[in-house]
C-alpha cells in the first residue's frame, strides 16, 4: 500500500466524522466557548451535539466544565493538550491523504479550461 | 496547523463583531474625542485645563474615562444581549499568521497616509492666513496648527477604517455602504462649510463621524437582536 493510502486508513475515527469535525474546526480557533455557541455555529439538535461533546471527552479530546454565569448554568468546552495534537495530526494526515488527488483535480480543471478557451476562440472565427 | 485551513477557523473572530459593539466602542472613542476637544475649547484661555501639564492630564483623564465606558458598554451587551442569544467564546488563540498581520499593517498605514493627505488638502485649503508659522505665532502657535490639523486627520481615519471595515469584515450588512458615502459626503460638506477655524472644523467632523460609528453599531445591534432569539429552556 503506498503512503497517501496507509495515511488515509490510519485517520482517527473519533475526529473524521463530520459532526465531531466541526467541534474540533470551531474549538480550535478559540480559547474556550459554551455549549450554545456550538449549538448555534454548528446547527445541530442538542441531543445530537452532547452525544458527540460525550464521545469526545471520552477519548480525552476535549474538557467540559459546568459552571455558573450568575444563576444560568453554562457548560464551558475547550480543546485539550491532546486534542489539539490529534487534531493537528490528522489535519496533517489528510493533506499528505489528499495533495495527488488535488493536483490531478487541478490539472483536469487547467485542461478543461484551456479546452473552453480553445473552443471559445473556434467560434469567434 | 496549515495556513490554508487558518481562514476558515478564523470565523469565530467575525462573531465579535457580529453585534456591533465592535463599531460602538470605536464611535464613543472618536466621540469622546471630540467632546473632550470641544470641552477644553470653551475654557477660558487663562484656564489651568488649556496648558501645560494640566491639559495632558485632563486629557488623559478622559481618555481613561473613554476606555472604562468602552469596556464597560462592550461588556454589558456582550453579557446581556450576545451571550445568552448565540453563546459565549473567548477567543486569542493562536495569534494571527504573519500574512494577515502584514496585510493588516499595509492596511493601517495605506489608511494613515491616505488621512494624513486628506487632511492636509482640507487644512490647506481652509488655513488662516498665517497657518503654521512660527515665526509670527511662537513655537506653541506653530503647534496648535498642527493639532488641529490632527483632529482632520483623526476623521478622515475614522472614514477610511469604516470603508475597511465594511468591506472586509462586514459584508453581509449592504447598507453600511450607504452609512460610508454618507460619513463621506459629510465630511466633505463640513469642510466646503465651516469657516477657517480648523480646531472646530477637526472636532466636528470627529464627533460626527462617531456618532456615525455609534449609529451603525446600534443598527447592527437591533438586526443581531431582531434576527437570532434566546433559547427556549436552558441550553447552556
Amino acid at each position: 500500500m503506498n503512503e497517501e493510502l496507509r495515511s488515509i486508513s490510519e485517520l482517527d475515527r473519533v475526529i473524521h466524522e463530520p459532526g465531531r469535525m466541526m467541534i474540533f474546526m470551531l474549538l480550535g480557533a478559540v480559547k474556550e466557548c459554551d455549549f450554545l455557541y456550538l449549538l448555534h455555529e454548528t446547527e445541530m439538535n442538542k441531543g445530537n451535539l452532547s452525544s458527540h461533546l460525550t464521545r469526545l471527552e471520552q477519548a480525552g479530546y476535549i474538557e467540559i466544565e459546568k459552571t455558573y454565569r450568575g444563576k444560568v448554568p453554562q457548560t464551558l468546552l475547550r480543546l485539550t493538550g491532546s486534542g489539539r495534537k490529534a487534531f493537528d495530526q490528522y489535519l496533517t494526515q489528510l493533506m499528505t491523504a489528499l495533495k495527488p488527488t488535488e493536483k490531478r483535480a487541478r490539472s483536469r480543471r487547467n485542461s478543461t479550461a484551456g479546452l473552453a478557451r480553445i473552443v471559445a476562440a473556434g467560434t469567434r472565427v | 496547523m496549515d495556513a490554508t485551513l487558518r481562514n476558515p477557523l478564523s470565523r469565530p473572530k467575525r462573531y465579535d463583531k457580529n453585534d456591533g459593539t465592535a463599531e460602538m466602542v470605536v464611535g464613543i472613542m472618536a466621540m469622546g474625542f471630540a467632546l473632550l476637544g470641544s470641552w477644553q475649547a470653551i475654557l477660558p484661555q487663562n484656564s489651568i485645563g488649556r496648558h501645560g501639564f494640566a491639559e495632558a492630564l485632563l486629557f488623559f483623564a478622559g481618555f481613561l474615562l473613554m476606555a472604562g465606558l468602552m469596556h464597560w458598554v462592550s461588556r454589558a451587551i456582550k453579557r446581556r444581549i450576545t451571550w445568552p442569544r448565540t453563546g459565549y467564546v473567548a477567543h486569542h488563540l493562536g495569534g494571527p499568521t504573519a500574512k494577515s498581520k502584514k496585510s493588516f499593517w499595509t492596511v493601517m498605514i495605506t489608511i494613515a497616509v491616505l488621512g494624513a493627505v486628506m487632511a492636509a488638502s482640507v487644512a490647506y485649503l481652509k488655513r488662516p492666513p498665517n497657518f503654521g508659522l512660527a515665526e509670527q505665532h511662537g513655537v506653541l502657535g506653530w503647534s496648535q496648527d498642527w493639532i488641529n490639523f490632527g483632529w482632520i486627520g483623526a476623521a478622515v481615519i475614522n472614514v477610511a477604517n469604516y470603508g475597511w471595515l465594511i468591506c472586509s469584515k462586514d459584508r453581509n450588512y449592504p447598507w453600511k455602504r450607504l452609512v460610508l458615502l454618507f460619513m463621506v459626503l459629510g465630511l466633505c460638506a463640513i469642510a466646503v462649510v465651516a469657516s477657517r477655524d480648523l480646531a472646530a472644523m477637526g472636532r466636528t467632523m470627529l464627533l460626527v463621524t462617531g456618532l456615525t460609528w455609534i449609529g451603525s453599531g446600534g443598527v447592527t445591534l437591533y438586526w443581531f437582536v431582531r434576527h437570532t432569539q434566546r433559547p427556549t429552556q436552558e441550553t447552556a
